[in-house]
């Protein structure tokens, strides 16, 4: 089995463009330029589906198909969608079917409120929905927990690793609701938080690098390894880098000045600082450490996957590919991007990866 | 190199009690816990009873001094995880947790605490008392577990509706045998809210008659709530620090319909492969199974696909296997039932009797399986294998072998 396992496929989705070819133009416009409820999903998938689903289904059908579209990936009927899988990340999953069917039994008569509205609120409709629309036979999983996209990228990986799957899509979704700008800011007295409408969905292709290169498949970037911790006896939100300081580890310890962390916390200046201490530790202090926070938004695991693949475009392209003000650091060249995620109950998670110059586009 | 991956540490909380015993007290009974909803208003819906837990019974079991009130879901699991890591003899202290996955399964997660919350906004109340159990409504219950037990490692929450605590359990199988965890705790969970009766009751999925799988005049299924988790574990480790083993995993198999969100395919192709991986990864012969847990929800299209499915999968054996659905006893516990019924699994190993599959009166023969009636049986099982569908197409088995 073939351990090595190479991202050769980009789907991308959210309120202000669609496309992995707009990512850019996504960073760095300061404004809406489409918004998505205004975006004609018939184009992306079935009519029926489009009536039918939820918002965050609607998003994730969309990105998946993008991405097996960009990964050179027609969609099959027969045996070879049995040895792909999808792993999806979410953590509100679908919100606004779940908000829609719970009114209808608080206001209104239980027994005639919408089946539909139920069975979309489960939440692993979206998967079941790409499943469905795409023909997708293989293990299909959602995970909600704290750092749910990085837990999918690392299930993914071990799916494709071990053998039981050759392809796996990955990814996450999450949107914006009106419901949750209300209760975060019952919770924790700041809607702020979620202030940045960045819902949407993303996805990756992953597959080991022997099929890749069998299949003549662009590579984007290898997968070096993905690595989740939970603290116990902690439920606050606390910004640790043990998965960074892990994946070093299997990397030898050695920091590279063409090295670049994008992390993602509460608190910019607090994980910065974190990160940079650690890594004085090193001979070479020169990588880039970059906070995304503010870049995409409190928007959950779609925050997670946009950050994940510009993790990947990153290392595919190692120059800079945004002109956001935020990010201008990474227009220096990187070799290898340490993709880090934190969440509540001490969940952090951490993404490595690397170029792979050979295939570049 | 592949390991060898057994359960060494089981916890259960149904309708039927708390506790591995208990359960299995009721099951060999043939004593099933259903009765009428008493923690919601049921006079809107179509249906009235379930299988509810007695959650006075749980904060007994969970100590009742907790640091922060703890929702209902995560009171179920509490429990059951309690149980699971006291039989494998694992504790934590607050320098040395226990450092492994807890990998969980779930299809509404705490969705009670969210829907107080949203309940109040509507109704315009006061909504900052609902706010500290709003987290809860997010799935997390594996982390307010984690937290109080301290257990360490990756928490995840699987969501593949009712295949979600197979799955959890087929994922920790899968990292153990891949050698990526010497153990993990795993399981599933689900709690019972008007929200899923509501659901359940306008899809018309539920029955005001007794659940009664694989009967011709079957009409539906009847909801519970609960937990079940086991403790995953490498065979060598677990033999060298002594601990009890209760069964050994042999073989796994997860795949999906890609079908129809709520429908399972009436060919029955992708559940019939499950059950084809697993019993292939477990290098056995169909003959060699003794006993099939059933998923058996009672749902007309449910257990005539199942039965489809052990036919395509086992061929002529399907129709000589005594195949019983657990889910009568309990109620259906969504995302808790495939880990239950994994747990039901092994007890009928460990005690040498097969649960009868209770209220089945008249034969299908759209189903044409070997029905255990009349109630349990006693019969010495080497090999069992446990069914585990859900919305959305997906298909989970799990095949477990006794070791002496």
């Amino acid at each position: 089995m073939d351990k090595n396992i190479v991202v050769t496929g980009i789907g991308f989705l959210n309120d202000w463009v669609i496309g992995r070819g707009n990512f850019s133009s996504f960073l760095s416009s300061p404004v809406p330029q489409t918004p998505i409820e205004k975006i004609d999903f018939d184009t992306y998938i079935d009519t029926t589906l489009v009536r039918r689903a939820d918002h965050v289904s609607r998003c994730a059908l969309s990105a998946a198909k993008l991405a097996l579209e960009d990964a050179g990936l027609p969609v099959h009927y027969g045996e070879e969608s049995r040895r792909i899988g999808i792993a999806l990340g979410t953590v509100h999953g679908p919100m606004h079917y779940t908000i829609d069917y719970h009114t209808s039994l608080v206001l209104e008569d239980p027994r005639l409120s919408s089946p539909i509205f139920f069975s979309d609120s489960v939440p692993n409709a979206a998967v079941s929905n790409i499943s469905t629309a795409l023909g997708i036979r293989g293990n299909t999983t959602t995970l909600s927990g704290y750092c749910a996209v990085m837990q999918a990228l690392q299930y993914g990986s071990e799916l494709v690793k071990d053998g039981l799957l050759d392809i796996c899509l990955v990814g996450g979704a999450d949107v914006n609701h009106d419901f949750l700008v209300e209760a975060y800011r019952t919770c924790l007295g700041n809607s702020e938080m979620i202030g940045k409408n960045f819902g949407g969905s993303g996805f990756l292709v992953i597959e080991s690098l022997k099929h890749a290169v069998q299949r003549k498949a662009k590579i984007y970037a290898q997968l070096e390894g993905v690595c989740t911790v939970t603290a116990a006896y902690v439920l606050a939100k606390r910004y640790d880098i043990s998965p960074l300081k892990e994946l070093l580890r299997q990397e030898g310890d050695v920091l590279k000045e063409h090295d670049c962390i994008l992390s993602s916390s509460y608190d910019e200046e607090d994980s910065i600082k974190r990160t940079s201490m650690y890594l004085k530790s090193f001979r070479s202090t020169k990588c880039t450490i970059l906070d995304c926070s503010s870049v995409f938004g409190c928007t959950f695991s779609a925050a997670d996957v946009f950050q994940i693949i510009l993790g990947v475009l990153g290392a595919y392209s190692q120059e800079n590919l945004c002109s956001f003000k935020e990010l201008n650091d990474l227009k220096k060249q990187v070799s290898r991007i340490f993709v880090m995620s934190t969440s509540l109950a001490g969940a952090n998670a951490c993404a490595l990866f690397s170029h792979r110059s050979a295939n570049k586009e | 190199m592949k390991r060898r991956v057994v359960v060494s540490g089981m916890g259960i909380v149904t309708s039927l009690g708390a506790g591995i015993s208990v359960t299995a007290l009721a099951l060999n009974g043939s004593k099933p816990a259903i009765g009428k909803i008493a923690s919601f208003d049921v006079t809107k819906h179509k249906t009235s009873q379930g299988g509810e837990a007695d959650l006075k019974a749980l904060e007994y079991s969970n100590g009742g001094n907790l640091k922060y009130p703890l929702d209902r879901s995560s009171k179920l699991l509490l429990c059951a995880c309690k149980e699971a890591l006291e039989s494998a003899k694992f504790t934590s202290s607050e320098n040395e947790p226990i450092k492994a996955p807890l990998i969980l399964g779930t299809t509404l997660g705490g969705m009670l605490a969210g829907q107080r919350f949203h309940r109040a906004v509507l109704l315009q109340e006061d909504t900052r008392k609902y706010a500290p159990l709003l987290g809860d409504s997010l799935c997390r219950q594996p982390f307010n577990v984690a937290s109080i037990l301290g257990i360490s490692g990756d928490t995840m929450v699987l969501n593949n509706a009712c295949a979600s605590g197979l799955s959890a359990i087929g994922y920790a199988y899968e990292r153990v045998r891949f050698g990526k965890d010497i153990f993990a705790i795993a399981g599933g969970y689900d709690e019972m809210s008007d929200f899923t009766y509501a659901g359940f009751n306008v899809l018309q999925l539920v029955t005001s008659d007794k659940c009664r799988p694989f009967d011709k005049n079957r009409s539906g299924l009847i909801l519970g709530e609960g937990a079940g988790v086991v403790v995953v574990e490498e065979l060598e480790h677990a033999t060298k620090r002594g601990a009890e083993i209760y069964a050994e995993i042999i073989g796994y198999g997860q795949t999906s319909d890609a079908y129809h969100i709520t429908k399972p395919d009436p060919d029955a192709r992708e559940a019939a492969r499950a059950i084809r991986v697993a019993i292939d990864e477990a290098a056995i012969d169909p003959g060699e199974i003794d006993y099939v847990n059933a998923h058996g929800t009672g749902t007309i299209s449910n257990d005539i696909m199942e039965a489809k499915a052990l036919h395509l999968a086992l061929g002529t054996h399907a129709r000589k296997v005594p195949v019983s659905s657990t889910k009568p006893f309990t109620g259906h516990l969504l995302g808790a039932s495939g880990a239950t019924e994994a747990i039901f699994s092994i007890i009928s190993m460990q005690k040498g009797v097969i649960p009868e599959n209770l209220n089945f009166e008249t034969p299908d023969p759209e189903c044409n399986l070997n029905i255990v009636t009349g109630g349990s049986k006693k019969c010495d099982l080497k090999i069992v294998l446990s069914n585990s569908f859900g919305f959305g197409g997906s298909n989970a088995t799990m095949v477990f072998k006794k070791i002496d």
